[in-house]
């Protein structure tokens, strides 16, 4: 139960970051101070200054409003559109089934962010490419884990007792058996939205997610990139604070599995 | 016999695979919106130029026998030309494939080294704080972006030491040994969490089980059973894990060459990505996807042979 307050927690530190950066960051994300480059710590900038004289501190709070958003559309997408093809190929016999779930192994016989990265370079860079990818290909998992739960649940009394009762399926779905199955998506969204933050900053470092200058963590990283010899301490806010994010995810898909196993 | 059936039956599952994968491929330039050979020239591209290299991506025909022709050149070992490298991809790949191989294999050995004494003391620990305590940092390590655990590398150890090159492959096997020690680490680094959860979980059922129990009845003593008897059994069922953990494997391979300025396959994709060589990116995914399929395969026939319980399905 501790985890999941933790990790509720961080996620809310990190929510209200991102929705109050104007009023938190002490500077703009862009704003330029070429006599104040790559700066230490200071009471002024208190995690320094990047190579363009920007604070890092500022950078950081705006970078939460790209990241976090983006990640959490790139997920909520494709888990929608995976939970409802679940169902369906969980709840229909043969034909629905075998459609949902051999287009599901072919997804799943490339590898997926390989493939992302493919479809970006189709779409041209940028979060909205990412967004469109990760929905294509990342359903598949959301699909697999609720068609096997529909599979469970389809055979209890219950259900039964809904079907004898006369109620036709689109008030069973949603009522009966979607509350049943929603543990196992849920649990995985939350680990979902720590790779997809993962990805989007390693997209962005390889330029290919979120252009520059946009405030970015990953953006950021590969800005500081060129200065590793003489300001190697550059790297660690952005990437520190990727780590904090998806410790904080992780911490509430625990504590959520942990729950629901009771 | 049954067992040789299955085995022919699971080969045979790779053909409309293949097909399908291939056909995803071909289709691939055609989500490109406008004009591939457009977007890939430029403005300043003449129409005779973009018209030729429209019908080298195929796109000038209707999608079927674009991808009939793209099809039939693959299977013949032709993936087209790169536009920017002025060069087969399939030359290029060839050059390019041995640095990849090189940090695949070191990756994935260094993570097993890494993975499955952790994963012993895990599991004879269990619910100890030493088994809290890996599986803490498990998943801490989940959540570090493998490129930037690369260049953590670079600044926090190669850089002070001068122990590693901070990048490329160099010359000749002692320095390309040399410069993938810390490539492989950081990639070991991003796949051995799973893995040392999955070993933990296939060995603390494999502890609990009657063959342990009745290896144990025998006098034999706990270091025995545990290596001769209960870890195989754990390998055996992590075995589909590799595969599992392949497409991680491989985005990651993309982000660690990127990282350490590695001349291998992840690099070149990158590359075509943002140069909008979309050959070279079709070609590089095909591979990507066929190495996929073929682990798949090997991994479930292997299963099939080590565990005589795999029924013909």
């Amino acid at each position: 139960m501790t985890k999941l307050r933790v990790g509720v927690g961080v996620v809310a530190i990190f929510v209200l970051v991102a929705v109050f950066a104007p009023l938190l960051a002490p500077y703009g994300p862009n704003s330029q101070n070429l006599l104040n480059r790559l700066a230490g710590p200071s009471p002024a900038h208190l995690l320094g200054t990047d190579a363009a004289g920007r604070d890092v501190l500022s950078r950081l709070f705006y970078g939460a409003r790209v990241d976090l958003p983006v990640a959490l559309i790139a997920v909520a997408i494709p888990a929608l559109l995976g939970t409802c093809l679940g169902l369906l190929a969980g709840w229909y016999g043969r034909f629905v089934q075998s459609a949902v779930m051999r287009t599901a192994d072919l997804v799943l016989a490339f590898p997926v962010y390989v493939l992302v990265l493919a479809l970006v370079a189709a779409l041209g860079p940028g979060a909205r490419s990412i967004i469109i990818a990760t929905a294509l290909v990342d359903w598949v998992i959301y699909a697999r884990l609720v068609r096997a739960e529909v599979l469970q649940v389809k055979g209890r009394d219950y259900i039964a007792a809904a079907r004898a009762g006369g109620l036709p399926a689109r008030r069973i779905l949603p009522r009966h058996i979607l509350p049943n199955v929603l543990a196992q998506p849920l649990v995985y969204m939350m680990s979902d939205v720590v790779i997809l933050i993962l990805a989007l900053s390693s997209l962005s470092f390889l330029g290919v997610g979120v252009p520059p200058p946009t405030a970015e963590w990953g953006v950021m990283i590969a800005e500081a990139e060129p200065f590793l010899r003489v300001r190697p301490w550059l790297i660690l806010p952005p990437g520190l604070t990727i780590v904090l994010a998806g410790i904080g995810f992780s911490m509430v898909g625990d504590g959520l599995a942990d729950r629901y196993r009771r | 016999m049954h067992r040789f059936g299955f085995l022919v039956r699971r080969a045979l599952q790779i053909v409309p695979l293949l097909a399908v994968v291939l056909f995803v491929v071909a289709a691939l330039v055609r989500v490109v919106p406008g004009d591939p050979a457009r977007a890939l020239l430029g403005l300043g591209a003449t129409p005779a130029r973009a018209a030729r290299l429209d019908q080298e991506l195929g796109v000038d025909k209707p999608l079927l026998s674009g991808y009939v022709d793209y099809a039939s050149h693959a299977i013949q070992g032709n993936l087209g030309n790169s536009v920017k490298a002025q060069e087969p991809v399939t030359t290029l790949i060839g050059e390019r494939v041995g640095v990849t191989a090189w940090l695949l294999f070191f990756a994935l050995l260094f993570a097993l080294l890494l993975a499955l004494p952790l994963a012993i003391l895990s599991a004879r620990r269990r619910d100890r704080p030493l088994d809290h305590g890996i599986r803490g940092v498990s998943v801490l390590a989940l959540s570090i972006p493998t490129f930037w655990l690369g260049l953590m590398l670079v600044s926090y150890v190669a850089l002070p030491t001068g122990w590693f090159p901070v990048a490329g492959f160099g010359e000749g096997l002692a320095q390309h040994l040399h410069s993938i020690v810390l490539p492989a680490l950081a990639l070991a680094l991003a796949i051995a969490p799973i893995q040392i959860r999955a070993l933990r979980v296939a060995l603390i059922r494999a502890l609990n089980s009657d063959f342990v129990a009745a290896a144990r009845a025998m006098g034999l003593n706990e270091r025995r059973v545990l290596l001769r008897h209960a870890l195989p059994n754990a390998m055996v069922s992590s075995l589909t894990l590799l595969a599992a953990q392949l497409g991680a494997l491989l985005f990651g391979e993309v982000v660690v060459e990127s990282a350490f300025a590695l001349p291998g396959l992840g690099q070149a994709m990158v590359q075509a990505v943002s140069e909008r060589d979309y050959a070279v990116v079709q070609g590089i995914t095909l591979l990507a996807a066929l190495l996929v399929i073929l682990v798949n395969l090997a991994v479930d026939v292997l299963y099939a042979l080590l565990d005589p319980r795999v029924q013909v399905r």
